[in-house]
């Protein structure tokens, strides 16, 4: 801990989250934990707030769940990316690609503005 | 069946939305305590450490059954659609298959929902809404299958104690013209307590009153609303302008109330004119009829129950009237005291004329014995009233049964009914015709002189 934190881009959540479920099916739980790890926990997100961002994926069709078991034998909810889901996830990181390029390139400008 | 019995009964197949979210929750906070346990958190720290890091239970727990709810009415919806256009594909298919089975069933459904609305028509323009537009439609009284002369009318009004008004009418078709489209309309030659007996006011202007009846006065008219909005376009200042009515110039002096079309069922009337503006404007059709004349029966009569007075003391008197007259004018075509009776004066509130109309039904198709009559032959009819009375006519040989009018046929030959059926359709085909002519002189030759200037033959 004790490292500053930054807070999530509106939208960026869902982002992460059909990046988080790309490569199988995972539940809510493993989700936050991949975050966590991933991100250095540096975006702290509050792990509540991945419910409703999965359900209102699921609901646009980006995501689909189904209940399975856990590694520790217990029933859970578990999401896995559609095909639908997978062309959004291109177009968002692209997206996200040049955003973040632009922004970095601004910040190591090496000249001042005219 | 309540909400609830209906959700238990759906969770046989279909998730149930706070159940999930509740246990998915709940095995995210079981897990995370869990590693907390694992890394040496006390049990109670390790629960207390969970939920804060899940932040608001509460809050996301509520979001999460919304978003839940929705989705579920959204995929039953879609389930729904999806299963009727699935129906509608097969049973088009179906019908595809079976043509004959489609058409029969076509046909059947066409004819029964066009039976039906024909019935529902007819019961809602008599039992329903009789008589559109007219004030206590159920103390109108009308007079059926009588067809009365003007100073005949005037009689009957006077002597009618038991009414508190009775007017006269009869329909006329009628060319309309503002000098730039002409068309034909239904119009009605009324007394001028027309609209007065019937309760029936204007919309704009005034309409018809008893002083429009005094000779000399100025030709008026009054148009239906309906006729106003199609007629005048533009529907403004429709008061006040003049029309040519058969190519004579007459004022517009204003619009009826809206739903008002008059008396007839089948033609609803859009412009009413006086007898006296009609005869100043018309004099050519009448050539030869005297509005003064008690030989020319043409109009109708409707009157208005005086208050407390029943139909039975209204018939009584104008049978009275009616016998008076008979013995007053005894060379008159008509013997009224025959058909004003209990049978031809009735409430026209309830039932209307429909026993007019199948009058007018068995006298064309049956009694003439002339399948071939079409409607004109009933205006004609109507103009073919007998001429005036002057007292050295033949005696008649032919009296109808209904005692309205009759035909009267030349001296010689027998001439059938169909034969003079035949002759009125000639005349019907020749507009503006020589109504001075009553049936006698319609003669086999005359009607073909007729087809033959009119290059029908």
């Amino acid at each position: 801990m004790g490292k500053p934190s930054v807070d999530l881009f509106q939208g960026t959540l869902d982002v992460l989250i059909l990046k988080a479920v790309s490569w199988a099916p995972v539940h809510g739980y493993s989700i936050a934990r991949w975050l966590q790890q991933t991100t250095d926990d540096v975006l702290r997100i509050e792990e509540g707030s991945l419910y409703p961002a999965l359900h209102r994926l699921e609901a646009r069709g980006l995501i689909e769940a189904e209940w399975g078991l856990s590694e520790n034998n217990r029933r859970a909810k578990f999401y896995r990316l559609t095909v639908k889901g997978r062309k959004q996830l291109r177009v968002e990181a692209s997206t996200w690609a040049r955003f973040a390029g632009a922004v970095a390139s601004v910040l190591g400008a090496t000249t001042q503005p005219a | 069946m309540n909400t609830e019995a209906w959700r238990r009964y759906l969770r046989f197949w279909r998730a149930d939305v706070e159940d999930d979210v509740d246990e998915e929750l709940r095995f995210h906070i079981e897990m995370r305590e869990g590693e907390y346990v694992a890394a040496g958190l006390a049990s109670d720290d390790a629960h207390t450490e969970a939920l804060r890091r899940f932040g608001s239970l509460a809050s996301v727990r509520d979001l999460c059954y919304r978003i839940g709810h929705q989705r579920e009415r959204h995929v039953r919806f879609a389930e729904v659609m999806y299963s009727v256009r699935n129906d509608i594909v097969f049973a088009s298919r179906q019908l595809a298959r079976n043509r004959g089975f489609t058409m029969a069933a076509v046909l059947t459904l066409a004819l029964g929902i066009g039976a039906n609305g024909l019935v529902f028509g007819l019961v809602n323009a008599l039992l329903l809404h009789p008589l559109p537009g007219v004030a206590a439609p159920e103390r109108v009284v009308a007079v059926n299958n009588t067809h009365v002369s003007y100073p005949s009318y005037r009689d009957f009004a006077r002597s009618s104690s038991a009414l508190s008004g009775l007017a006269a009418f009869s329909d006329r078709n009628t060319a309309v013209s503002d000098g730039k489209r002409t068309e034909m309309v239904s119009a009605a030659v009324v007394s001028g307590n027309y609209f007065s007996v019937l309760g029936v006011g204007p919309s704009h202007g005034r309409v018809l009153s008893p002083g429009d009846d005094d000779p000399g006065a100025p030709p008026i008219a009054v148009v239906s609303a309906a006729f106003a909005r199609r007629f005048f376009r533009d529907g403004v200042d429709v008061i006040g302008r003049v029309v040519d009515l058969n190519g004579m110039p007459v004022t517009i002096v204003g619009i009826a109330a809206n739903d008002f079309h008059g008396m007839q069922l089948d033609s609803p009337e859009e412009l009413w004119v006086t007898i006296r503006a009609w005869m100043a404007l018309a004099p050519t059709s009448f050539n030869g009829l005297n509005l003064e004349g008690r030989g020319w029966s043409w109009l109708s009569m409707v009157g208005r129950l005086a208050p407390d007075a029943t139909i039975q003391q209204a018939t009584a008197a104008l049978h009275t009237s009616a016998v008076n007259q008979d013995a007053s004018y005894p060379d008159g075509y008509q013997t009224l005291a025959k058909t004003i009776t209990s049978d031809n004066v009735v409430s026209a509130g309830q039932g209307r004329d429909l026993r007019n109309r199948t009058w007018n039904c068995r006298t064309r198709h049956g009694d003439s014995g002339c399948g071939g009559c079409n409607r004109a032959s009933h205006s004609v009819r109507q103009r073919l009233q007998p001429a005036p009375c002057t007292g050295d006519e033949p005696a008649p040989r032919n009296r109808d049964s209904h005692g309205s009018g009759r035909w009267t046929t030349p001296p010689g030959p027998a001439v059938t009914d169909r034969k003079r059926c035949a002759r009125a359709r000639c005349l019907s085909r020749w507009p503006g015709g020589d109504a001075s002519r009553d049936a006698r002189t319609v003669t086999r030759n005359a009607a073909r002189r007729i087809l033959v200037r009119h290059g029908r033959r």
